[in-house]
C-alpha cells in the first residue's frame, strides 16, 4: 500500500487521540469520530442525546487527551451573554478591565445549549463563525484552534429555546448520541463501579490539532466527486429543479453553503481515515447526515407522516446515486 | 511510476471490444426489428422478401452495430470514472487523472496509489463481454422474423384453392428459370450476350424467383411472363432484322464475288463487247440524266411564274417529283454500272483470286452453310427453334476463318466473311430470343387453360404486320441477277410479284437494256426451269389484262423470252 508520512501521521494522530477517549467513553465509535472530525476540521459540533449518554464525559475527555484549554458552561434560561463571553470590569485600579468568558478556550462545552434564550445563544455566533468576540466595543481574538461543542437533549422541551437556523448552520455537525447496547453499558458500569477510573493522558498538543487541520485541506478531491456532493446539497433544495422528491415533499428549507463546505471537509477528513489520498463519493455518503441533518427545516408534512432529516437526506442520495450513472455502457 | 494513461490504454482497448459486442446486440435488434416489417409485409404480400436478404440485413445491421460501437472512441474521463465505479477503487482513478501533474502534498503519493490499484484490476473483469438481455431480445427479435416470414409463406394457412395456384406458379417459376437457364447461362453463350439479353435473362430470373416463392398471384404471374416473352420476341425481331442486312451484305459481297468470277471466265473478246456495251449504256444513262435536268429546270422555271392556277401548281410540283424521283433510279442505275466496269478492270492476279475462290470446296460448303443459315432464319421466322445448331454454327465460323487465312482476302471476301460471321452471331442470338420467348410461352400457357392457354396469345411468338414474311425468304432462293436491273447498295433481292398494276402518273419511266450474258447466282437450290413458267404465266396474264403500259409490253416480253433462252443454254 502506498503510504505518505502527511497522511500517516494524520492517522496516527487521530487513532491516538480516539485511543484515548475510548478509554472513558465505551463504544459511541461513530460519535467519537465524528467529533473527532470536526476538531481535524475545524468545525463546531453539536451533539444531541437523551441525559446521560456521556456527551459532557466525551467532550471533557477529549480536552483532556488533546491537551489544551477546556471551557464549560451550563446553558440556563437566566444565563447572560455576558457570562459566555466576558464583561468589562473595574478593577483596583479604577480601570475596566475585560475578564474573559468562558468561551476563552480551545475546546469549550455549551451544555444544554437550548436551555438558554436566544439572546445568549447568539452571543455564541461570532465565536463560532468569526473565531472572536466584541465586548464593550473592543473585539477579542479567540485562540486557536477553538471548538465548541454543545449539548441538547430532545425530550424536555418545555422551557428549552430552540436552536435558531442561523445558529444551527454554524455547526459543522450535529451528532446524535444513542443509548449503548447492552454491552457497552455492562461496560460503562463495569468501569464506573469499581474502584479505578481511567484517566486519559494527553496524546496531541495544540499545535498538532493545526496541523492535523492543514493536512485535511490538502486532501484532493475530484470535479465528479464534488458535483456528487454538491448534487445532494442542491437535491435538498425543495425548490430547486433537481430537487429530491423527498426534499421538494418535506423541506422547506435545504442547507446553506457551510452544508456543502462541511460535506467536502468531512469527507476529506473521512478520505484520510481510509488511508486514501483522495475523497471519494463514499466518504461524502459518510459525512451527510451529520453535515446536513441540522441544515434542512422539515415541514409541518413531514411532522405528521413522522419523516426524520435522516430518512429525508437517505432518500436524498438514493436519488443522487441513480442519477449518478457509468458514463460508459457496454 | 508508470504514466496511468499507459496504463488506461488496455481498458480503452477492452472498452472498444465491449461496446462493439453490445452495438452487435443493438445493430441486430435494428435489424431484427426491420426484418420483422419487412416480414409482415411480405406475408401480406405488399412487398417481396426473401430469406437471404432478410438474413442479409439482419447481419448487416449487427456488423453495423458492432462497427460503431468498436470505432466510438473512449473518452479518458469516462473511462476512469466507469473503472473507478466497476473495481471499486473509490474514485481514485478520476482523482490521480485529474491531478496529473500537479505537486500538492498528496499528488505524487495520489498517482502511485492510483496506479497500484489499476494494476490489480483486470480489463477482461471490469468490461466483461456478458450475453446480456439485449443480445437475448436481438435474438428473439430476429426469430420472431423468421417465424413471420416462414407463417407467411408457408401453405399451413392456406386454402386447398390456394395451395393448388401457389404449386402452379411454382411450377411456372420452375419452368421460367429452367428457361433462363438454358438460353442464357451458358458457358458459351454468356460471352455472346447482349446488354439486351443479359436485362432480359435477370429479369427472367427475377420473375422465376418470385414465382418459385409463389409471393404474386397467378393472373399477375401470367402478365409478367407474357410481358417477357413479348421482350424476348422483340430481341429475337431485333435480331432476326439484323441477321437478314447482314445475309444481305453477305449476298451482295457473294454476287460480287461471283461477278468477278464470271468474269474472270470470259475470254478478251466477250470482256471487250461487255465494256463496250457498259459503256453505251451508260453514255446512254447519262443522256437521259441530262435531259432530265433539263425538264427538272423547265418544271422550276415554269413553277416559279405567277400565274399559274392553283391546280397547274399542283400539276407541276407532281411533276417534280416524278422526275426526281426518276433521277435517283437512274443515279442508282449508274453506280451499279460503274461496279461492273470496275468489275471488268480487275487485274490478272484479282481475276485468278476470284477464280480460285469460287472453285474452292471450303467456299462451297460455306455456301451451304449460308442457304442452311437462311433457312434456318425462315423457320425462326416462323416461331421454331433455329435448324442450324449451336455446333453447326461454331463450325460455319470455324470454316470463315479458315477461308480467309487460305484466300488472298479480297476486299469483297473480307466483307463477305464479315456479314457471314455477324449473321452467324445474330442468328444465336435469335435462337436464344426465340428460345425464351417459346418457354416463356409455353410456361405461361400451363395452368388452367392449357399449354396454349391465353398466355401464348401475348407470349407466343406472334408476329404482326410487321414481321419478315414466307415471300421474303422464298425470293432469294430464286434469285436471278439481272444487269438491266439495279443492283442494290445492300444486296437485297427481294422477289416482287407482278400484278401488273399500273403506277399513277404520266411521267416518262426508266429502263435500259443491256444485251449481256447474264449473271446468274449459284445460290439458288430451286431449278430455274421449275419457277419460270409460273413467272411467264402471271406476266402473261398481266399483259391480257392490259395492266402494263402499252410501250413496255413488248419489253416484258422480250424479258422473259431470253430468260428461257439463258435458261436454255
Amino acid at each position: 500500500m502506498t503510504e505518505n508520512t502527511e497522511a500517516t501521521w494524520f492517522r496516527d494522530k487521530f487513532d491516538a487521540i480516539r485511543a484515548e477517549i475510548q478509554k472513558a467513553i465505551v463504544g459511541q465509535h461513530e460519535i467519537v469520530e465524528n467529533v473527532l472530525i470536526c476538531l481535524a476540521a475545524n468545525g463546531h459540533v453539536l451533539l444531541e442525546g437523551m441525559p446521560g449518554l456521556g456527551k459532557t464525559l466525551l467532550v471533557r475527555t477529549l480536552a483532556s487527551a488533546v491537551s489544551v484549554d477546556f471551557g464549560r458552561i451550563q446553558f440556563t434560561p437566566d444565563l447572560m451573554p455576558a457570562d459566555v463571553t466576558g464583561t468589562n470590569v473595574l478593577s483596583e485600579g479604577r480601570v475596566f478591565e475585560f475578564r474573559k468568558g468562558p468561551i476563552f478556550a480551545n475546546i469549550l462545552l455549551a451544555d444544554e445549549i437550548n436551555r438558554a434564550t436566544p439572546k445568549t445563544q447568539s452571543a455564541l455566533l461570532e465565536a463560532m463563525q468569526e473565531r472572536c468576540v466584541t465586548v464593550g466595543g473592543k473585539r477579542h481574538v479567540l485562540e486557536e484552534p477553538f471548538l465548541v461543542m454543545a449539548t441538547q437533549n430532545p425530550i424536555e422541551q418545555e422551557g428549552t429555546y430552540p436552536l435558531p437556523e442561523a445558529q444551527l448552520d454554524r455547526f459543522f455537525f450535529k451528532v446524535l448520541v444513542p443509548y449503548p447496547t447492552k454491552e457497552e453499558l455492562a461496560e460503562v458500569v463495569m468501569r464506573t463501579t469499581g474502584s479505578t477510573e481511567a484517566a486519559p493522558s494527553a496524546v496531541a498538543s495544540r499545535e498538532d490539532v493545526m496541523k492535523m487541520r492543514s493536512i485535511v485541506r490538502e486532501v484532493p478531491i475530484a470535479q465528479a466527486v464534488l458535483d456528487y456532493a454538491l448534487s445532494i446539497v442542491v437535491a435538498c433544495h425543495p425548490e430547486g429543479e433537481t430537487a429530491s422528491p423527498a426534499a421538494r415533499r418535506f423541506c422547506n428549507f435545504g442547507p446553506s453553503p457551510r452544508g456543502a463546505q462541511s460535506l467536502i471537509t468531512a469527507g476529506k477528513v473521512h478520505a484520510l481515515l481510509a488511508g486514501r489520498f483522495n475523497v471519494a463519493k463514499e466518504d461524502i455518503r459518510k459525512a451527510v447526515k451529520p453535515a446536513l441533518r441540522h441544515r434542512i427545516l422539515l415541514n409541518f408534512e413531514a411532522d405528521a407522516e413522522g419523516m426524520s432529516a435522516d430518512r429525508v437526506l437517505e432518500e436524498t442520495i438514493a436519488a443522487v446515486d441513480t442519477s449518478d450513472r457509468d458514463p460508459i455502457k457496454v | 511510476m508508470r504514466n496511468i494513461q499507459e496504463d488506461l490504454a488496455p481498458f480503452a482497448k477492452r472498452v472498444r471490444l465491449a461496446r462493439g459486442w453490445r452495438g452487435i446486440a443493438q445493430g441486430a435488434s435494428a435489424g431484427a426489428a426491420i426484418c420483422i416489417v419487412w416480414a409482415t409485409l411480405d406475408a401480406f404480400r405488399l412487398v417481396m422478401a426473401e430469406w437471404q436478404w432478410l438474413g442479409i440485413t439482419f447481419a448487416v445491421c449487427a456488423l453495423a452495430g458492432l462497427i460503431c460501437g468498436f470505432v466510438i472512441p473512449v473518452s479518458s474521463k469516462a473511462l476512469t470514472k466507469s473503472i473507478d465505479r466497476r473495481a471499486a477503487l473509490k474514485d481514485r482513478l478520476t482523482t490521480a487523472t485529474e491531478r496529473t501533474g500537479e505537486s500538492g502534498v498528496f499528488d505524487e503519493a495520489l498517482q502511485a496509489d492510483a496506479s497500484e490499484a489499476l494494476r490489480e484490476v483486470s480489463p477482461k473483469k471490469a468490461f466483461p463481454l456478458r450475453f446480456t438481455r439485449l443480445h437475448g431480445g436481438s435474438l428473439a427479435l430476429g426469430a420472431l422474423a423468421a417465424m413471420i416470414f416462414m407463417l407467411g409463406n408457408s401453405p399451413l394457412l392456406m386454402s386447398p384453392g390456394q395451395r393448388k395456384e401457389r404449386d402452379e406458379v411454382h411450377a411456372m417459376g420452375e419452368a421460367v428459370e429452367r428457361v433462363a437457364k438454358e438460353q442464357f447461362q451458358k458457358p458459351d453463350s454468356k460471352q455472346d450476350l447482349t446488354p439486351e439479353e443479359k436485362r432480359l435473362a435477370g429479369d427472367m430470373m427475377k420473375l422465376a424467383r418470385e414465382l418459385e416463392r409463389a409471393r404474386i398471384p397467378k393472373e399477375q404471374a401470367l402478365q409478367k411472363q407474357n410481358e417477357l416473352a413479348q421482350k424476348a420476341n422483340d430481341l429475337a425481331k431485333q435480331a432476326e432484322g439484323q441477321a437478314r442486312v447482314d445475309l444481305a451484305n453477305a449476298q451482295t459481297a457473294e454476287d460480287q464475288l461471283a461477278a468477278a468470277a464470271s468474269v474472270a471466265n470470259m475470254s478478251e473478246s466477250e470482256k471487250t463487247q461487255m465494256a463496250s456495251q457498259l459503256s453505251k449504256a451508260m453514255t446512254d444513262l447519262q443522256n437521259r440524266m441530262s435531259q432530265l435536268q433539263k425538264e427538272q429546270a423547265k418544271a422550276r422555271e415554269a413553277l416559279n411564274k405567277s400565274n399559274l392556277s392553283q391546280a397547274g401548281r399542283e400539276a407541276l410540283q407532281r411533276q417534280l417529283s416524278q422526275l426526281s424521283q426518276q433521277g435517283k433510279g437512274l443515279s442508282s442505275q449508274m453506280q451499279a454500272l460503274q461496279q461492273k466496269m470496275k468489275t471488268l478492270q480487275l487485274s490478272k492476279e484479282a481475276m485468278d483470286v476470284f477464280r480460285k475462290l469460287v472453285n474452292d470446296p471450303l467456299y462451297k460448303q460455306i455456301l451451304e452453310l449460308q442457304r442452311k443459315l437462311q433457312g434456318s432464319m425462315k423457320q425462326g421466322a416462323n416461331g421454331k427453334m433455329s435448324a442450324l445448331s449451336d455446333e453447326e454454327l461454331k463450325e460455319l465460323q470455324r470454316k470463315l476463318e479458315a477461308l480467309a487465312k487460305r484466300l488472298n482476302d479480297p476486299e469483297e471476301m473480307k466483307k463477305f466473311l464479315q456479314a457471314m460471321l455477324d449473321a452467324a452471331k445474330h442468328a444465336k442470338q435469335m435462337g436464344r430470343g426465340n428460345g425464351a420467348g417459346l418457354g416463356l410461352g409455353l410456361g405461361s400457357g400451363m395452368g388452367e387453360s392449357g399449354p396454349q392457354g391465353g398466355a401464348s396469345a401475348g407470349g407466343g411468338p406472334s408476329y404482326g404486320p410487321g414481321a419478315p414474311t414466307q415471300d421474303i425468304w422464298a425470293g432469294d432462293t430464286q434469285h436471278v441477277n439481272k444487269l438491266d436491273k439495279p443492283v442494290e447498295n445492300r444486296g437485297t433481292t427481294h422477289a416482287e410479284s407482278i400484278t401488273g398494276e399500273q403506277r399513277p402518273g404520266d411521267g416518262s419511266e426508266p429502263y435500259v437494256e443491256i444485251k449481256a450474258p447474264t449473271f446468274v447466282g449459284t445460290r439458288s437450290s430451286v431449278p430455274y426451269q421449275r419457277v419460270m413458267p409460273s413467272y411467264k404465266r402471271r406476266a402473261e396474264s398481266a399483259l391480257e389484262r392490259q395492266q402494263i403500259p402499252k410501250k413496255h409490253e413488248k419489253r416484258v416480253k422480250e424479258y422473259f423470252d431470253s430468260l428461257t433462252g439463258a435458261g436454255g443454254k
